[in-house]
């Protein structure tokens, strides 16, 4: 799931840890940013994830994250997937079985 | 108030309280064991990183200092190592399936209750002199009292000079349980966030002292602050007899002849002070700073325990003890040269007699 939603942030640009936090907590996603850096740290050694350092106006460089091509891949297929998911679920909601007939 | 310090934080320089730093520091010593190995460093040192980016927002606002607050806020925003390593599923060795990865309901892989090795310390919250025998007794498991009461009994058996160097020498080499680490290491507690931040608000630590003593504990520590007013007293005549035996000897020194105190030396029998004035002199002087040293620690002693004043430091404490040893080493060495002769009969004779003869002179007649 948070794979998901770090892959989608990352779809347009780059990102550093903190911008993906924002984004996540705009999203209403509750989530302690400890949780990131393992997540970002394993997507990146599974080679979907790449980070290069770049320096900040403030402060030590950030390591910006963005997607590599298997990431863009993996993202397209999760995509996908989602989407078909989406549909059955809501299929189902908005579809009732006929009623028993006699 | 509270000691604060400098703290390398991904390479910026943070002033941060000492408490918040052993809380900041005990953070991430338990991200360490959460998450291991190489990968586990790198995430740290993003983490580390943020740590930092979050505090320099800090200093932008106008802080200067990070407090336990600003690191409890920091920990509750990154979220604690349990909630952490838990979440992610990072303890999982085999590379789940992206389905089952986000099932929050594992363990974490590692136990908050590790047992910890109990470490002695000298525990200052429940002291008489230093904390020596209450820190041993926690080591030890035992109660504060029978600790005390065993100690005094192997005083008076002991005719009170061998027990009270080896608790002067445990006083100096064993650490005080200053910070929240150290006093849950004291306690064997295990040192984890939730401990640290209950010792730092003064809530755990089930073997902290209950303020207000039992009647056996009031009534030893009136007696041990009996104890201490004697020997600040004891002190006081040691300093007297030390810096009147400083006088002479620095005035016999001085006039270097030696004329003039002569006679006094010679009235404290000393040694044969016509044998060699200077040299007599000398020993006398360093002999007058071998008492003068004790007896400022004892009224310090004195006043620490009574008064609550300003412990010393290790450093001055070493200094001390140091100083005195060379002052004793030099009374005997001199003294024994001026009671022997001339400087071309150099002879030192370590008779233990003479050891013990200066001991005979102290002013005040010692238990």
């Amino acid at each position: 799931m948070l794979e998901f939603c770090v892959l989608l942030i990352l779809r347009h640009r780059p990102a550093y840890a903190s911008e993906m936090i924002a984004a996540l907590k705009e999203a209403r996603l509750i989530v302690v940013e400890g949780t990131l850096y393992p997540l970002l740290t394993r997507l990146k050694n599974d080679g979907l994830l790449a980070y290069e350092w770049q320096e900040s106006t403030s402060g030590p460089p950030r390591k910006y994250y963005s997607l590599t091509p298997l990431g863009e891949q993996f993202l397209s297929q999760l995509s996908e997937s989602w989407q078909e998911i989406a549909g059955t679920i809501y299929h189902l909601q908005q579809t009732n079985l006929l009623p028993l007939s006699k | 108030m509270k000691k604060a310090f400098p703290a390398n934080i991904n390479g910026t320089v943070f002033y941060i309280d000492e408490d918040a730093f052993e809380l900041l520091s005990t953070y991430l010593t338990q991200l360490r064991t959460a998450f291991p190995g190489q990968e586990g460093l790198e995430i740290i040192t993003d983490i580390e990183a943020r740590i930092a980016e979050l505090f320099n927002e800090l200093m932008d606002n106008g802080s200067r200092v990070i407090t336990i607050t600003d690191v409890n806020a920091v920990i509750e925003q990154m979220g604690r190592p349990a909630d952490l390593s838990g979440a992610t599923g990072f303890a999982d060795e085999t590379p789940a399936d992206e389905d089952t990865r986000c099932d929050t309901a594992t363990p974490p892989p590692f136990s908050a209750d590790q047992p910890t090795r109990k470490r002695l310390y000298r525990d200052e919250r429940n002291k008489v002199f230093g904390g020596v025998l209450s820190g041993l007794a926690i080591y030890l498991g035992w109660n504060v009292t029978v600790m005390r009461v065993l100690y005094a009994v192997l005083c008076v058996c002991s005719y009170f000079w061998p027990m009270l160097i080896i608790y002067l020498i445990a006083w100096m080499i064993i650490p005080p349980a200053r910070t929240p680490r150290q006093i849950l290491e004291m306690t064997g507690t295990p040192v984890t966030i939730n401990n640290v931040g209950q010792t730092i608000l003064g809530t755990a630590d089930p073997n902290a002292p209950a303020p207000a003593g039992n009647t056996a504990q009031t009534v030893f520590s009136v007696l041990g602050k009996a104890i201490l007013a004697f020997l600040g007293i004891l002190g006081v005549g040691l300093a007297v007899g030390g810096l009147v035996l400083l006088i002479f000897s620095i005035s016999g020194w001085i006039v270097f002849s030696g004329w003039g105190n002569i006679e006094i030396l010679d009235a404290l029998d000393l040694f044969d002070a016509t044998v060699h004035p200077v040299m007599g002199a000398v020993g006398t002087l360093c002999f007058a700073m071998a008492l003068i040293i004790p007896a400022i620690a004892l009224i310090w002693a004195a006043c620490v325990a009574l008064f609550k004043s300003k412990g010393a430091s290790t450093a001055f404490i070493v200094t001390a003890v140091v100083l005195e040893v060379l002052f004793i080493v030099g009374a005997l060495v001199f003294i024994n040269i001026a009671s022997i002769g001339p400087v071309h009969e150099y002879h030192i004779d370590w008779e233990p007699g003479l050891i013990t003869a200066p001991l005979s002179l102290l002013p005040v007649q010692l238990p």
